[in-house]
């Protein structure tokens, strides 16, 4: 398995919800991310959709190390990462790197944009200044900006721009990974496809990993060789983008696909329309949580929580359904 | 005659304060505009800097030669007034408008330092408390509202007391005034700047908590200081008069605006213009310095309209 650049072990992530400032009590647990497991290739995208409060960010920043996981493993190239520090951190950090959502507010207002790029390698003691003012053009360039922009600052960039910026930073220390969180989605639509057409070419050229967290299924089928469909902090179900496409079996993952307004209305085709809202994490169905809303609901899922089984090679889904399959 | 259609004037919006609205009541509610440069404020500031700056220079007689022969005349422009004082003289003889300028000495430099100190640390108190948050943060906050409950001029009076009057007393008196105030709102503006996705970016990129604290936090919280740092001189100059006033601030004879009022308080019915000529150079100096930090407010950092 050591193909493998990052592995994911049962993680599982609880937010303790307290009462109280000196005394206080915990009344209870959020579970963000309750029992999570994939894997990543060097050089691949794996795509994790799921809709708001589904657990997709806080997996990401337990990968990115701001958050510490309350259980489970994270593995880089077979380095388990909790209790990192110093150096080993320091090291962790220049491997994975991360793009996030709101381009207004990944830049620092207040610091030129070269020194934001140049960042990580100050960071990590790479001292000389030519050689660190060089690396910055060659990754101005490489994000398609010009170098000479290294001297202005964010408010004189557009928001696309920024995230161009916010690209070179992170690819400066040559990452092996990074977590883009949602990085097209608050792009205008007419600079979605240049931005993912440029995370395509990066990973083209310095054979980067990307973990795309995004509730967007056409940026991840453009983008992800394998995507993860999560739900209420679990994983229902996880195939190669391509199959998953073809082949959709979890009913929620369909009420996914049937949200997408698709470019041939009239076309008929089995639609699954939620209704209600997404149960409180704090205190989530029995069984399967997906089964308040299913539309195949049985008798057996408010009782048994469904495991996680290959249905096809490479394509697990977590659903009473499948069973027998 | 042609009638010319001429381009309407721009109406220059002023911005309401109760200081304009009692000269020019206003009319209509108007739509906020940027703030006018306030320019009679600011010559007021830089000449009294000027002649702090050079008060050797610009003084007509010594601050603090008296010459009793001449005590207690009037300003120059009133009956009994001698051209040589221009603002008449007070009970020991001492020239009135010297003494104002060597005083003006005394103020900005107790400004200056106590704005540094108690700015300073409040800075310092309040970008720590903000980043780290937790136990630290409580422990800190709960410090800043203890000050806030010590009357600060009673404890001012009780440092005067047991350390002897002098500079470096008022200055850490005030001092002790003014942490608070800084350390509580730059708290504010970093717990929301913690939030913004930079900082998360900055620690990704592998950024020591010191090295964001003073690379990422600070130059983002420096106009808020710069706002509170011009907001408080007003403070610390009446501060500074009040303590001198109550004896203890500055030991005379060292001329100081606060002590000048307290000396010719007592003789406030037959010669007014000892105590009054530096309640006015006081309340120049405060207004303007206020509407100075108002308008600097309005331009960096308009989230802090409600201080």
């Amino acid at each position: 398995m050591s193909d493998q650049l990052l592995r994911v072990e049962g993680l599982k992530k609880h937010f303790a919800f307290t009462k109280g400032i000196l005394f206080s009590r915990t009344l209870g647990h959020v579970k963000a991310v309750d029992d999570v497991s994939f894997d990543i290739k060097a050089g691949e995208t794996l795509g994790l959709v799921g809709e708001s409060g589904c657990g997709k960010t806080t997996t990401s920043r337990m990968i990115l190390n701001l958050e510490e996981p309350t259980e489970g493993r994270i593995l880089l190239e077979d380095e388990p990462i909790s209790g990192l520090q110093g150096d080993a951190l320091k090291a962790y950090r220049a491997k994975v790197q991360a793009v996030f959502q709101d381009p207004w507010s990944s830049l620092n207002p207040r610091m030129k944009v070269g020194r934001t790029i140049a960042e990580s390698l100050i960071v990590n003691g790479w001292g000389d200044k030519e050689k660190i003012a060089g690396r910055v053009r060659e990754l101005l360039l490489q994000v398609g900006l010009r170098p000479e922009q290294a001297e202005q600052y964010p408010h004189e960039f557009s928001g696309g721009q920024r995230q161009r910026v916010a690209l070179a930073a992170a690819l400066a220390s040559r990452p092996k990974l990074i977590v883009l969180d949602e990085p097209v989605s608050a792009l205008d639509v007419s600079i979605r496809a240049q931005m993912m057409n440029l995370l395509k070419d990066i990973q083209a050229q310095d054979n980067v990993a990307y973990l795309l967290v995004a509730h967007d299924l056409a940026t991840v089928r453009h983008m992800a060789d394998h995507t993860v469909v999560m739900y209420l902090g679990k994983i229902v179900e996880k195939a190669p983008t391509e199959q998953l496409f073809a082949d959709v079996r979890h009913p929620y993952t369909k009420a996914l696909f049937s949200a997408v307004l698709v470019a041939w209305p009239g076309r008929s085709e089995e639609e699954i329309e939620l209704r209600g809202e997404v149960p409180s994490p704090l205190n989530p169905p029995a069984g399967c949580h997906f089964h308040t809303r299913c539309p195949y609901v049985m008798p057996r899922c408010s009782q048994q929580e469904p495991a996680l089984r290959e249905v096809s090679p490479g394509h697990a889904v977590a659903c009473h359904l499948f069973d027998n399959a | 005659m042609a009638i010319v259609d001429r381009p309407s004037r721009t109406v220059v919006q002023r911005r309401w304060s109760l200081w304009r609205a009692m000269v020019w009541p206003r009319r209509e509610a108007a739509p906020r505009r940027t703030a006018r440069v306030p320019w009679i404020p600011i010559v007021i500031i830089s000449v009294i800097v000027i002649m702090a700056v050079f008060a050797p220079l610009l003084a007509p007689h010594s601050p603090i030669d008296q010459t009793l022969r001449d005590k207690l005349l009037p300003p120059a422009w009133m009956l009994g007034g001698k051209d040589k004082y221009f603002l008449g003289t007070d009970a020991f003889g001492r020239d009135i408008l010297s003494r104002l300028i060597y005083g003006a000495r005394v103020s900005l430099i107790v400004a200056l330092l106590a704005l540094t100190v108690g700015g300073g640390v409040g800075l310092a108190i309040g970008i720590v408390a903000g980043y780290v948050g937790g136990a630290v943060d409580s422990i800190l906050m709960r410090l800043v509202d203890a000050a806030f409950t010590f009357p600060a001029i009673l404890f001012a009076l009780l440092l005067a007391v047991t350390m002897g009057q002098g500079l470096g007393t008022l200055v850490i008196a005030i001092s002790l005034l003014l942490w608070a105030t800084f350390a509580r709102v730059i708290r504010g503006e970093v717990l929301a700047l913690r939030q913004r996705d930079f900082v998360a970016l900055a620690k990704v990129r592998g950024c020591s908590s010191l090295r964001i604290m003073l690379t990422h936090i600070l130059p983002n919280v420096l106009n808020t200081f710069m706002v509170l740092v011009t907001l408080n001189i007003g403070v610390v100059i009446i501060a500074e008069a009040t303590l001198s006033f109550l004896g203890a601030g500055i030991p005379p004879p060292t001329p100081t605006w606060g002590l000048m009022i307290s000396e010719g308080r007592g003789r406030i019915a037959e010669a007014w213009w000892v105590a009054l000529i530096p309640g006015i150079a006081i309340t120049l100096l405060v207004l303007s310095v206020n509407l100075f930090g108002d308008w600097l407010r309005d331009r960096l950092d308009p989230r802090l309209r409600q201080l």
